[in-house]
């Protein structure tokens, strides 16, 4: 037996927060190895540590028994290790062919038709079929990735690392990269293979090591274990099952009926009470997302109902949404939450103005700075000065920042769209027992994770998301996890 | 020991906020420098007579400055600034005199026009989706070329008339009245951006657009408005110019003079402290920008230092107070520089 990678005691840490603890893996030569694990578990990190990308901390790195120090990108290539990403790297306006050879030895001129029948071989020996003279923004998202597999081969590589290569992909394409896959592997190449799906691992890997909050919890042969087992690996205890409490629905404050928007939401319906905290949980990507911007009116529905306190409702764009009642706090803080060269003050302020106005035009900025200041203290940002530019603040407090903004409004309805991503666990436990504060001062809340663990601890019910529809519902205990998991990664295909 | 740290924090804390807040005193410290370095060479430079002519001079480059802020705070761009300013010009001349039309019709039928074109302007940018940059250079030709057609190429209006000639000409004490007009629009500006929900959506469509619709804002009406504001200053940029050569034209001598005005503007704009990336920038950063782009033109002029060092001189600025805007807001691209991404949501 003999292993072409052999990572030993990797640790890193990411501003002085540990994200992997010496963590062990072997990859044998022409195997798939799959590495799963809840999100968070440090998959992609432990990935991206082994083609160079991140440095680690501690650990030592052997490639074909030759131990390597540190590893820069091409450093990792020249090994002969190669990652595939879940967004191809490929430059959309070059051929097929250019992007193949880019990190190739050319002669000074370049012949094209060489530089095309080169490109062809190297698609040839792989077995795939891609005009090598198309621009790859032509290609669909299976044949980037392909282009992407024959630029790992046409350097050599001995291991391929996919990073949720099935992410984007219809099921012939999925059957046709897996035929890939196991044609590498024929020819003594190794893959690295990250998933949140566990058929998958049962369809391809032969071996599967298994991530739990930045530690390796077990390695086994895919051959000699079962899903239930690796659930229990993934979560740390043992399978329960438990019935699910409906939520009595007499005072409803917002009810979506089939509502779509493709592809990513596909008919959903809901039902939301007052003093309620909803959670809806799936895998990124799942199209939680795109379900709290139909709702908040940033994207439009193309078909479906929607009724706020029973009224039915059709959301142009934010604003109207804001004048329901209805709060977004987005994922992206820097992208869509706050404004950052501007003071935290003017950032809070922002939703709320038409409601700040003295005879419509000017702003009563005494009112301003009383709720300002009262958000600040209510969500204790710190420093607490309103004149301080935004982006000179802590993720923590900008987190705050981008609730205060909202809770601002008054809503009666708040989405949260991933809101602990990126916050240190102090802030955490705080916005935690924030949202429960405001659940029971009677506004609802709408709770959308991928961290199955938090949402399932918040939440009085929770609705489980797997490409764009709710698959299933669960009350919201913390021992309901490994059902929630099982229910968000297993049944792929109905 | 713990709580000299602790302090130590808090100064660093605040320290960046000092600086950032350093920008908008850049031009107005440069102008003391100047105004010192000048008078001191020649005292004639501090006179009223001359502190005045600076401040008429600064008239018309300051409203298209004050105009060209607005926009660029909101995150766009206006090339086009001076254009309608020849257009502005031209409609009035060809009511007033070829029309006969009254002095107040005339008046405003052509700020109504130049205010239209800016809102051709802002329906370009946010109908039709052109970057800012490029929907306003595009429109710099058109608006060249339609002040060419009315004025046939070549005509020439003496405008003549005690009401009109006093708004370029006259005074209000020792108060010329085109400083009068340009102290009020800046006065209305400041008030507008500071103390009004439209200037905070200003800040916020500049700083972060999608943050702003996701906040309720309407992102393409501000931008819209931005440039309707812009080109209602032009317009009375237009009639000041007018009013105090008394004539209207399309020569090229005047067309030179006018990307003059456009490059001044610009200029007193970034020297000002105005982000050309958006949302950043306040109005008194600005008016220390126009008057130092003039103060210096004029005292180098006294000195009797050529055209060629001016402009030396507002490049070199320019380069600075870029600079420093890039400096203070690290991460940007050339792309956003050029204005080259529109919205997309």
């Amino acid at each position: 037996m003999s292993y072409v990678i052999e990572m030993q005691g990797i640790c890193k840490d990411f501003s002085d927060v540990r994200v992997l603890f010496s963590v062990n893996l072997q990859v044998e030569t022409g195997t798939v190895h799959a590495l799963v694990g809840e999100n968070g578990a440090g998959k992609s990190t432990l990935c991206k540590i082994l083609a160079g990308f991140f440095p680690r901390e501690v650990g030592e790195i052997v490639v074909n028994g030759q131990k390597v120090g540190k590893l820069d990108p091409r450093r990792a290539v020249g090994l002969g290790i190669s990652m595939i990403y879940q967004e191809p790297n490929l430059a959309p306006l070059m051929t097929v062919a250019e992007n193949i050879m880019v990190g190739q030895k050319l002669d000074f001129v370049i012949n094209r038709n060489q530089l095309f029948r080169r490109a062809e071989e190297i698609l040839a020996t792989a077995g795939f079929d891609v005009n090598v003279r198309l621009p790859v923004s032509h290609l669909t998202a299976h044949e980037k990735q392909l282009v992407e597999i024959a630029k790992a081969i046409s350097s050599d590589t001995q291991v391929l690392i996919m990073d949720e290569a099935t992410a984007a992909l219809s099921i012939p394409e999925k059957e046709h990269l897996f035929a890939v896959i196991r044609k590498l592997t024929q020819q003594g190449i190794a893959v690295v293979y990250v998933t949140h799906i566990l058929p998958e691992v049962f369809e391809l890997a032969d071996w599967v090591t298994v991530l739990r909050n930045g530690k390796n919890v077990g390695t086994r042969k895919v051959s000699e274990v079962t899903p239930e087992e690796i659930i229990e690996l993934m979560v740390g205890h043992k399978m329960s099952r438990a019935t699910v409490e409906h939520c009595q629905e007499e005072s409803e404050v917002l009810r979506l009926e089939n509502v779509s928007n493709l592809p990513e939401v596909r008919g959903v319906s809901l039902s939301l009470c007052q003093g309620e905290i909803l959670g809806i949980g799936g895998l990124a990507g799942s199209g939680q997302r795109e379900l709290a911007r139909v709702i908040f009116g940033v994207d439009q529905m193309d078909s479906g109902e929607m009724y706020v306190s029973g009224e039915k409702v059709a959301f142009k764009s934010p604003s109207d949404a804001i004048k329901c009642g209805i709060a977004l706090v987005p994922r992206d803080r820097k992208e869509e939450g706050l404004i950052p060269q501007e003071s935290l003050g003017h950032n809070i302020a922002v939703p709320s103005l038409p409601t700040l106005t003295r005879h419509r035009a000017i702003l009563d900025r005494s009112e301003e700075k009383a709720m300002v200041q009262n958000q600040i203290s209510r969500l204790d940002i710190v420093p607490p000065i309103s004149s301080k530019v935004m982006e000179e603040f802590s993720g923590g407090n900008q987190q705050k920042a981008m609730i205060a903004k909202w809770l601002a409004t008054k809503p009666k309805i708040l989405i949260l769209d991933e809101p602990t991503i990126g916050v240190d666990i102090r802030t955490r436990e705080y916005l935690y027992g924030t949202m429960s504060e405001l659940a029971k001062e009677g506004m609802s809340l709408i709770l959308m994770s991928s961290d199955l663990k938090e949402i399932l601890r918040l939440s009085n019910r929770v609705l489980l998301m797997r490409k764009g529809r709710f698959v299933g519902e669960l009350p919201g205990d913390t021992a309901m996890e490994d059902e929630a998991l099982r229910i968000v990664s297993l049944d792929e295909r109905e | 020991m713990r709580e000299s740290r602790l302090r130590a924090a808090t100064i660093r804390e605040r320290a960046p906020l000092a600086v950032g807040m350093l920008r908008n005193y850049v031009p107005w410290i440069v102008l003391v420098i100047v105004v010192v370095v000048f008078s001191s060479l020649d005292p004639a430079f501090l006179s009223v007579t001359n502190l005045m002519s600076i401040l008429n001079a600064a008239t018309i480059g300051g409203l298209l400055a004050i105009g060209l802020t607005f926009v660029l705070l909101a995150g766009g761009f206006d090339l086009s600034i001076s254009s309608i300013m020849l257009v502005g010009g031209m409609i009035f001349g060809t009511l007033f005199i070829n029309l006969q039309l009254s002095v107040g019709a005339a008046v405003f039928l052509s700020l109504a026009a130049t205010t239209a074109l800016g809102l051709v302007n802002g329906l370009v940018v946010t109908r039709v989706k052109l970057p800012p940059f490029i929907a306003t250079f595009a429109t710099m030709f058109v608006y060249t070329g339609m002040s060419l057609a009315i004025g046939k190429g070549m005509a020439i209006y003496f405008i003549k008339g005690p009401y009109f000639t006093f708004l370029g000409q006259g005074k209000l004490g020792a108060m010329p009245m085109p400083a009068v007009i340009f102290i009020i629009a800046a006065i209305v500006a400041y008030l507008v951006l500071r103390t009004t929900p439209f200037g905070r959506a200003v800040y916020a469509v500049g700083g972060n657009d999608k943050a702003a619709h996701m906040s309720g804002i309407n992102v393409d009406r501000v931008r819209l408005v931005t440039y309707i504001i812009s080109g209602f200053l032009c317009g009375l940029g237009a009639l000041i110019y007018t009013a105090r050569l008394e004539v209207a034209n399309v020569v090229t001598a005047t067309l030179a003079g006018y990307s003059t005005t456009l490059l001044d503007a610009i200029a007193a704009v970034m020297i000002g402290g105005i982000s050309i990336f958006g949302g950043v920038g306040k109005m008194y950063g600005l008016i220390g920008g126009i008057l130092l782009v003039f103060a210096l033109s004029n005292g180098m002029g006294i000195l009797g230092m050529t055209q060629a060092y001016h402009i030396l001189a507002k490049g070199l600025l320019i380069v600075l107070a870029v600079g420093m805007d890039i400096y203070f807001r690290s991460g940007v691209s050339l792309r956003r520089l050029l204005k080259l991404d529109t919205l997309k949501k």
